[in-house]
């Protein structure tokens, strides 16, 4: 049996969230407090939702990202993938424009940093996050691809996951 | 070519075979699920813990008895028509050091003068930076200061005993060498030890790192004037920092 081309399309896309998701994950996820202070850099959340936030969000993206790289509710991952994106441009988006100098903490660190360090990164951070959100919605719409745990072990065509 | 009868059989177990995986299916999502639920829980459980501080289990917890603005009064007898000056700082920060050397003797200065309405936020966030508690005790301990009448004294000494490593500050010094280096003794020694001892300012110290994120204050040092803070690149010289004063007064 040959390969929709598409197929492929989707591997790669679940790659790249799923690992990129992984990564960031485990860059935070040994340092929560750190993370707590990226949150609030933000200065977005309550107080107290900045902890929640802070210690919750690195081990959903370890969790989202090894279902991905692993292709396990792919369409679902893949959708909470792009959800997270989108809530991370928002972010960025808002400290830009309230014109906040911010590491966005994305990969471990966070904070505030020298407005030209911040106005140079934000561009970067948005365009790279709105590819991420991209590969998300793919994987949404069409899950389908190679070597997905799913199709294996859980039938996913037939339960619809 | 199969009879209906043995048709009929193949169909029979072929839905058996679909029905037994789609069990398999649900026992796997489920249990999947189920452990993802849980390790997001646990973490978001810890988080809840972590934003409501240590302070919960404290008895007797005491207020300052110069809160003010947020933080502590400096010169808690000045006019009220004076611009309402505050300043955020964490004792383990360096900047702070600095910025005590540079302009703490002026607006310690313009306190007593009652030209500016001074008080001060510790924030504590530096205890997560270097991985230890000493700005989380040295604010506490400040809170007790404060108690025993000495917190302005106390809160400048303790940036000059910064030792600019991960060790922060020993108990020693912040419980008995500088209460007795600034006059304390007897019966009010008593109570500033029992009070960092019982970590009775804990509640306030959380407080105060609440009141900093709602003021929107996310680095130190930081100053505002009436609400308003101080671009720290402009503060040039000790007539700059009283020209930024002026101007937002």
């Amino acid at each position: 049996m040959t390969r929709d081309w598409l197929d492929w399309v989707g591997l790669v896309a679940r790659l790249i969230l799923g690992g990129v998701l992984l990564v960031a994950g485990l860059l935070k996820v040994g340092s929560l407090g750190q993370s707590v202070l990226a949150v609030q850099a933000y200065q977005l959340l309550p107080y107290e939702m900045t902890f929640v936030i802070g210690y919750a969000l690195p081990i959903v993206e370890i969790i989202v990202g090894l279902a991905l790289l692993l292709g396990l509710f792919t369409r679902w991952s893949g959708l909470i993938g792009a959800l997270m994106m989108v809530a991370f441009i928002i972010g960025i988006s808002s400290a830009w424009t309230r014109g906040l100098s911010l590491d966005c903490g994305c990969f471990g660190g966070g904070g505030e940093i020298s407005p030209e360090e911040a106005i140079a990164a934000y561009p970067l951070d948005i365009a790279r996050d709105i590819g991420l959100a991209l590969a998300g919605i793919w994987l949404t719409v069409r899950p389908e691809s190679p070597f997905r745990l799913d199709s294996r072990l859980l039938q996913a065509g037939r339960v619809g996951l | 070519m199969a009879t209906p009868n043995r048709r009929e059989t193949l169909r029979q177990q072929q839905q058996a075979a679909q029905a037994k995986q789609s069990r398999f299916t649900r026992i796997i999502t489920i249990a999947v699920l189920a452990l993802v639920v849980a390790l997001v829980g646990v973490f978001v459980f810890v988080g809840i813990q972590a934003g409501k501080g240590k302070a919960e289990q404290v008895a007797n917890a005491i207020t300052p008895p110069n809160a003010a603005a947020g933080g502590i009064a400096i010169n808690p007898g000045a006019p009220e028509s004076a611009p309402e000056v505050v300043l955020y700082v964490d004792y383990q920060c360096p900047a702070c050091r600095n910025f005590e050397d540079a302009f703490g003797g002026e607006l310690a200065t313009m306190a007593e003068d009652g030209e500016i309405r001074f008080s001060q936020v510790t924030m504590t966030f530096m205890d997560r930076n270097i991985g230890n508690d000493s700005s989380t005790r040295a604010a506490n301990a400040a809170v007790c200061a404060d108690q025993a009448g000495v917190y302005a004294d106390y809160n400048t000494a303790l940036f000059l005993n910064q030792t600019g490593g991960t060790d922060g500050f020993s108990a020693e010094l912040l419980r008995d060498q500088l209460p007795s280096e600034l006059g304390v003794t007897g019966e009010k020694l008593a109570q500033f030890q029992k009070c960092f001892d019982d970590n009775l300012g804990s509640q306030y110290v959380e407080d105060m790192s609440k009141s900093a994120y709602d003021s929107k204050v996310t680095s130190t040092p930081s100053l505002t004037v009436n609400g308003t803070a101080i671009d720290n690149s402009a503060l040039t010289s000790l007539d700059a920092l009283r020209d930024q004063i002026k101007a937002l007064a």
